[in-house]
């Protein structure tokens, strides 16, 4: 089919030429060096990522060297209906920052004479606060509110203009979401990632109908995982972490049994489920599935999922429990009748 | 200012494909024009006007060049007040657009729509492009929006861009700088508007976030 590879070929040379030809800017579709509209202001996006701590005074700082890790790890789904706040409020800047933040978007003439005058009025003129309160420097911080990057429903609660908190001084009690070692420890949940949960079976491969599959999980991968919040300036913490639990197997069909009847294993030590080895064809495995009909040229999906149980400790004997997560997978099982393999 | 050159392979490429492509890469498209201008230049499934007549007095006219086109996947809430904020926030886009376009930082048209550090973050941004001489082209997808209105005349908007059919066309040489598929071609963007006398729904904060996943198809 000469008319077919002349095409190839003409695609070769496109394929080539769309990565000679355009190779600039490879990452924005337009803007200039990533720049959005609404983007200028990252420090006041106050995303979670604790890198802003340079650029101002506070920003919350995650310490995630015991986290979960790995291409198929994730963010656990709390079971209830409770989220981490959407926002918070925590200090942001010193007097100096607090100055060179606000006056250059003053001195921007499309901001309005108006809202300027207000601005000037509350953080220059007295009303409450005068020059940025540099009487004050190093006795306290500007706080200013924090929202999570993703912009869940929450964003918008905290929406009092940045204040002032002397140094060891609560925030005025009208604020809601203050930062606290709770908060921290609600926020560093969010950042926490659990192993992916691939369980391995027996017989690896194809399984066969009517034949009991064993079922478990590498311990060694599951084991607690933890995330620790912190706000320097003001010497708080809190150290969200989670422990596996359980797994839980959805064959993926109706048309199958689970190991035990309940699908959920339960997990003893480091071990879910129990590894198959030669000589235990005889017993019913600890943890596993029954398929009761063969999944014919396709396959079926099972899914595992794992709970994790989640508690905290904080800074002043603080702790307690936060609503358990779960995290899983879906990997896909073939079962083939049991007539084909004896032929 | 670390200004990216644009690279150009001058070596001529055979084959109709090829050409085709090379135009596709800018480099052939001829027309230096910057403020060829068609009035209400969208496409796509636009929310119409929802806002009563007279709120719409005094709106600066909007006049966006012809090779830029528009989609909202903003779909009509019903609520009267919603759907203004929603074609409020429309018009800012466009008119930050065209105030691009036509090179001026401190144009009426997205001044109408914003104040206070939104304002300040949209003349930044035009003044970028004023810099680097060139103005934003292509198609602009818009979708995912969620909108809630407070009491007290304050709202709040969150929506999704997907940039990859959008470009930078230099003001200088006509041509546009055709960037490839990314994920950061997905911006998630959230503000707050507040109502003022002439019933426009005002951006007061505008941020966003190049390449979220929750913008991601």
């Amino acid at each position: 089919m000469p008319a077919l590879s002349d095409l190839r070929r003409a695609g070769v040379v496109t394929a080539t030429a769309a990565l000679l030809l355009c190779p600039t800017q490879a990452w924005a579709g337009y803007g200039h060096g990533g720049s959005t509209n609404g983007g200028s202001d990252t420090a006041a996006s106050g995303d979670a990522d604790g890198d802003t701590i340079s650029a101002t005074a506070g920003g919350i700082v995650f310490d995630r060297s015991k986290n979960g890790t790995g291409s198929s790890a994730g963010p656990v789904a709390p079971v209830s209906s409770w989220t981490p706040p959407a926002c918070w409020y925590a200090p942001k800047y010193t007097p100096e920052q607090l100055q060179k933040y606000l006056e250059p978007i003053w001195e921007a003439e499309s901001t309005g004479h108006e809202w300027d005058a207000q601005q000037r009025d509350r953080y220059v003129d007295g009303h409450p606060y005068k020059d940025f309160n540099k009487d004050k420097a190093g006795k306290g911080y500007w706080w200013a509110s924090y929202v999570n990057k993703d912009f869940p429903p929450g964003w918008d609660k905290c929406d009092e203009p940045i204040f002032w908190v002397d140094q060891g001084a609560a925030p005025p009690a009208n604020i809601v979401n203050a930062v606290t070692p709770r908060i921290l420890a609600e926020l560093a949940y969010n950042e926490i990632r659990v192993p992916g949960t691939e369980v391995t079976l027996a017989p690896a491969g194809a399984t066969k109908v009517n034949l009991p599959t064993w079922a478990w999980l590498d311990g060694a991968r599951f084991r607690p995982v933890s995330v620790t919040a912190s706000v320097p300036v003001l010497g708080i913490s809190a150290t969200t972490t989670a422990e596996p639990v359980s797994l839980k197997i959805d064959p993926g069909t109706a048309d199958a049994e689970t190991y035990p009847a309940s699908g959920v294993c339960a997990i003893n030590g480091d071990r879910i489920g129990e590894a198959y080895a030669k000589g235990k064809a005889d017993r019913t495995p600890p943890c596993g599935v029954k398929y009761l009909r063969s999944s014919g040229d396709g396959s079926y999906r099972l899914r595992a999922t794992i709970t994790w149980k989640i508690h905290w400790t904080g800074t002043g004997g603080t702790g307690g429990d936060l609503p358990e997560g779960t995290f899983g997978d879906t990997q896909d099982v073939t079962v083939q009748e049991i007539q084909a393999v004896n032929r | 200012m670390n200004r990216r050159p644009t690279r150009l392979l001058t070596t001529v490429v055979a084959g109709t494909a090829a050409a085709v492509l090379l135009a596709g890469c800018g480099g052939s498209e001829g027309d230096a024009k910057a403020n060829e201008k068609i009035a209400g230049a969208d496409t796509g499934t636009e929310t119409p006007a929802s806002p009563t007549p007279s709120a719409t007095a005094g709106r600066p006219e909007i006049a966006l060049p012809s090779d830029l086109t528009y989609s909202f996947e903003w779909p009509k809430t019903g609520d009267k007040a919603k759907d203004a904020v929603l074609y409020d926030s429309q018009q800012l886009i466009k008119a930050v657009d065209m105030a691009i376009a036509e090179q001026k930082p401190l144009d009426k048209g997205y001044r109408f729509y914003s104040e206070g550090e939104a304002a300040a973050g949209s003349q930044k941004f035009i003044q970028e492009f004023v810099d680097y001489k060139d103005r934003i082209t292509g198609a602009k997808r818009y979708y995912a929006a969620k909108v809630q209105v407070n009491d007290g005349g304050t709202a709040s908007l969150v929506y999704c861009e997907d940039q990859n059919k959008a470009y930078n066309k230099s003001l200088k040489t006509g041509k546009t700088e055709v960037t490839p598929q990314s994920k950061d071609n997905y911006v998630l963007y959230s503000s707050r508007l507040r109502v003022n006398k002439q019933g426009i729904w005002v951006t007061e904060k505008l941020m966003s976030q190049r390449g979220s996943s929750v913008c991601q198809p």
